[in-house]
Parts: C-alpha cells; sequence; structure tokens
C-alpha cells in the first residue's frame, strides 16, 4: 500500500508518518519553485491553518466589542473565514456565494452581479453583526429557502468571523 | 402534522432509508407514484434541500474546474497531474451524485460556468509554481470539507449520509496535500467541522 502510494506520488507522495521524513520530502523537484523548502517551511504559520481552532492555544476569552480582544478576534475571524467561509466565497469574487467586501452596512442580496435565490432576493434585511450572527448559526431560519446550508455552531466562532468582516471595508 | 408537510418516514421510504447511499433510480421510480403528495404537501423542505445541494454542485464544478486549470498549467510535475486528474474524478462523481439527488427531487442542477470564469475568480494568473497551486488546491479542498460537515443540519436527513461522505473524500484530499507541502499534522482532535 504505502509503497504503492509513493510510486505514485513520486516526490510528493511521502506519506511515512514521521514528520522529519515530511520536510525531507517536501516538493523539492518542483522546477517551476527555484527554493521550494524555505518557502513550504513557511506555510504552518500561512493563512491556510487547520480549521476550528485546532492549531491555536488560546481559548475564547473575548469580551464582545472590546478593543484589542476585538482586534485579536478579527485575526482569529480571518482564519476562520479562510477555513470555513474559503470553499464558497471570496472579499473580491463572487464565487459559489457572493463577494463579502463591504458586507456589513450592506442590503441582504445587494451584490450586483450575483444570482442570489429568490429567498435572498425579496429577504428586506442590512447586514449587521446582529443579523449576520442569527444568518451564520442558520441561514435557513432567517430565509428559508436560501441555498447557504453552512452553519457555524460556536458563537464565538461566529463573533470572531463577524470581527473580521467588519474589517474587510470597501476600498 | 399538518397535510401541508409530509411525515418524515415516508419522505424517508421515499428516499431510500438514511443507512443507504442514495438509490436514485429506485428512488425515482418510488417517487413517480406520490408526486402530487410531495409537490402540494413538502414543497417548501424540498426545495430548501435542492437550493443547498445545488450550491454544492457549484462548489464541485468550480473544484473541477480548479483541477483542470492546474493540470493544463505546465507548473506541475506529471506525478502531481496524475493525482490531481485522480482527485478531479472524485470532485466528478460528487457531482453526478448531487446532479441526481438534485434532478430526484424536481430540481434543475445548477450549470457549470466557463473555464475562464473560473480562472478568474480563482485568481488562477497569480500562480507561478507547484506550491502555489497545491495551496490553492489544499485551501479548496480544506474549505470543502468543512463546508459539507457545516451544512449538514440544514439538510434534510436523508442527505446527511452523503454529504459527510463527501466531507471524508475532501479531507482525504486535504491530507494528501498538506502532507505535500509539508504542512506539520494537526496536534488536536476533530480537525475539520
Ligand atoms: C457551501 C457554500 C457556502 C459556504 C461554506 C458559506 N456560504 Fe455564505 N453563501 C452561500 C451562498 C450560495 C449564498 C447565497 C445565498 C442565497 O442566494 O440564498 C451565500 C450568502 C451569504 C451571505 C449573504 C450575502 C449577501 O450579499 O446578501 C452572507 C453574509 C454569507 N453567505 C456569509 C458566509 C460566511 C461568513 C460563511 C462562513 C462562515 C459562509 N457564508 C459560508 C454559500 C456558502
Amino acid at each position: 500500500m504505502k509503497t504503492q502510494i509513493s510510486r505514485r506520488w513520486g516526490s510528493i507522495a511521502c506519506f511515512a508518518s514521521a514528520a522529519a521524513l515530511l520536510w525531507a520530502c517536501s516538493p523539492q523537484d518542483s522546477t517551476a519553485s527555484p527554493n521550494p523548502v524555505p518557502a513550504i517551511q513557511a506555510t504552518p504559520t500561512a493563512p491556510l491553518v487547520s480549521p476550528s481552532g485546532a492549531t491555536r492555544a488560546d481559548p475564547v476569552q473575548r469580551a464582545a466589542g472590546t478593543g484589542p480582544s476585538q482586534a485579536a478576534d478579527a485575526e482569529r475571524g480571518e482564519k476562520l473565514y479562510k477555513a470555513q467561509c474559503g470553499a464558497c466565497h471570496s472579499l473580491d469574487q463572487n464565487r459559489v456565494g457572493p463577494l463579502h467586501r463591504g458586507v456589513v452596512g450592506r442590503k441582504a442580496g445587494g451584490v450586483p452581479d450575483f444570482r442570489y435565490s429568490p429567498a435572498l432576493q425579496k429577504l428586506d434585511l442590512v447586514w449587521t453583526a446582529e443579523t449576520l450572527d442569527t444568518w451564520l448559526e442558520n441561514p435557513s431560519a432567517v430565509a428559508k429557502g436560501t441555498s447557504m446550508g453552512f452553519r457555524v455552531r460556536k458563537p464565538e466562532d461566529r463573533a470572531a468571523i463577524i470581527s473580521f468582516l467588519e474589517t474587510v471595508t470597501e476600498e | 402534522m399538518t397535510d401541508k408537510t409530509v411525515p418524515l418516514p415516508s419522505r424517508r421510504a421515499l428516499l431510500g432509508s438514511a443507512g443507504k447511499t442514495l438509490s436514485i433510480a429506485g428512488v425515482a421510480m418510488m417517487v413517480g407514484g406520490y408526486a402530487p403528495r410531495i409537490m402540494r404537501a413538502s414543497a417548501e423542505e424540498l426545495s430548501s434541500d435542492v437550493q443547498i445541494l445545488n450550491a454544492a454542485i457549484a462548489l464541485e464544478h468550480e473544484g473541477i474546474a480548479a483541477y483542470q486549470i492546474a493540470a493544463t498549467s505546465g507548473l506541475l510535475d506529471p506525478a502531481v497531474v496524475d493525482i490531481g486528474v485522480t482527485f478531479q474524478g472524485h470532485h466528478k462523481g460528487h457531482r453526478d451524485e448531487l446532479v441526481k439527488a438534485v434532478r430526484t427531487l424536481g430540481g434543475t442542477p445548477v450549470e457549470e460556468k466557463s473555464l475562464d470564469d473560473y480562472a478568474k475568480s480563482l485568481n488562477a494568473a497569480s500562480l507561478t509554481n507547484q506550491t502555489d497551486v497545491l495551496k490553492l488546491a489544499l485551501g479548496l479542498e480544506r474549505g470543502a470539507a468543512n463546508a459539507y460537515l457545516g451544512l449538514i443540519p440544514s439538510l434534510g436527513v436523508d442527505f446527511h449520509q452523503v454529504a459527510a461522505r463527501m466531507a471524508g473524500d475532501e479531507a482525504f484530499h486535504a491530507a494528501i496535500l498538506a502532507n505535500a507541502l509539508g504542512e506539520p499534522i494537526p496536534k488536536n482532535a476533530l480537525i475539520f467541522g
């Protein structure tokens, strides 16, 4: 099994379990990347961190809406946003879901060129911290028949994501 | 239970028991017999599933396109292209399964966009080497695993297992890609969701 995978993967496979080995067999023969090893070692701290706090040491100890913890929250929120919303949303491109830059303060269903579901088209609501919180808890409770089924279960995760969205204003 | 709602057991019977992979052909035959009742009764619930499943189809279309763009980018080692094409095949399998489910519910599956559209919305122009491509793929796969897990509570129970199975596939892809990029193995449990 292991041999088979390794054979198929070539340099990419390296399915041995020791972390040391993993470093050693990072894609060195990626011809297009002249110096891949340092670049790759930098990735653990890069934005694509494990979702849902798997790699985060700090437990939730934020007080809603207070200065420094709000900034920390937005930072945590950005990671959560990438991991949880990133399959469907981007800040500046319509994808499966509408783009998010400037969403706080915008009318629901308000991104031009995005094809919303009928449920969202007729939803009469402005996105605020509060409305976003109920939306992320259960979108279909806000707009029955919406095409967004994704829910964020933990209130503190919703708060962090919303803090982040508050920072991504229109340029 | 008002007559506006189909009682759960009968909906279950229609859509196949939750413990099985959706056996769409059989379901479609059964749906025929019950059609008037379904249309009248649980149209709302069914259409909510259709909407959500269609968003999942859109996600799979994008994944298929991303691997297409990657495979033809000229940035990847042949061995990596091979893996990418295999993963793309899994996404096509997901798409097909979801398309069948949407049709069975009487919905219209969402169409794919052009490859150019996907290249633009994924910012493919910024990819300059294999590592860039692997990182993009990892972000999408990790996001997709989380996305499927996060939409389970919004879906009708008949689709819980199929969504979980898709999340499993995406997590498998993400693990391989993270490994290829040399990312450390997450220390804590419950890595996704
Ligand atoms: C599985 C794909 C998917 C995931 C994952 C997802 N969304 Fe969505 N989102 C959508 C779709 C599709 C819509 C459009 C809904 C409609 O038209 O009914 C949407 C709409 C929205 C809207 C309304 C925007 C507007 O312009 O009115 C907000 C806000 C939003 N999503 C936030 C989020 C956040 C924050 C996350 C992550 C925690 C997230 N979504 C995760 C698919 C997704």
